[in-house]
């Protein structure tokens, strides 16, 4: 399973973070396209049965790690 | 997408800070997935973290548009009153170190602590030590003190 985010939009520290993160619960491989997006590939997971909803928690940190990042209000 | 809404943003309408604060605030009720649509748009994707029905997710809708308005207005007035925050955190730095380094000055305080200065004279002479008053050879002399020595007493 694969996800892409947006690198104008997702900073791809804020994304590696995330991964490092999130290494108890899955084993990710980010990697930055030429088209313009990150991709995170998850290659194993702890529980296979939460793989969408760990993929739409993990999204949602890694905009919330690049707005904390971004951020100047 | 399933149990989802999609919201496209006009970039001169809402840039990306206001996108980001409205996001921000909405990432604890509900999954947020943001791109681009070419150079002048955004993509944002709300999912329910739990399944929604149609008028829940609109009503998810027009909150986050509420949301983009109020961000919107608030960078606005940010931008408007940055000069003056600028100018008060400036000023109160300045006062606090201007306070530091020169001595302390009030005119008013000081002619009130001249004014006060009767306090200095003493007619009845409370101030003055005992010996300095009566002298240690004098004690004899001072009332109610005569017989209480008992040299002179007589039986």
């Amino acid at each position: 399973m694969t996800v892409r985010l947006n690198s104008k939009l997702y900073s791809l520290r804020a994304v590696r973070q995330c991964v490092k993160d999130y290494a108890e619960l899955a084993d990710m491989a980010v990697e930055k396209s030429e088209d313009g997006y990150i991709r995170v590939s998850v290659k194993t997971l702890k529980d296979e049965a939460a793989r969408d909803q760990l993929m739409d928690e993990f999204c949602n940190y890694a905009l919330h790690r690049t707005i904390e990042e971004k951020k100047k209000w | 997408m399933e149990n989802a809404i999609e919201l496209k943003l006009d970039k001169k309408i809402y840039p990306l800070e206001v996108v980001y604060g409205a996001c921000y605030n909405f990432i604890d009720r509900c999954y947020v997935f943001l791109d681009r649509d070419g150079n002048d748009a955004f993509v944002v994707q709300l999912k329910g973290k739990s399944p929604l029905d149609k008028e829940a997710l609109e009503a998810l809708r027009g909150e986050f548009a509420n949301e983009l308005i109020n961000q919107g207005l608030r960078k606005k007035i940010s931008q408007q009153n940055q000069r003056l925050r600028e100018y008060i955190v400036s000023r109160a730095l300045f006062s606090a170190e201007t306070l530091a380094e020169a001595p302390y000055e009030d005119e008013e305080l000081e002619e009130e602590l001249e004014l006060d200065e009767d306090f200095l004279d003493d007619p009845l002479q409370i101030a003055v030590p005992w010996d300095e008053k009566y002298g240690k050879d004098k004690k004899a002399e001072t009332p109610g003190t005569g017989g209480a020595e008992g040299g002179e007493a007589k039986p």
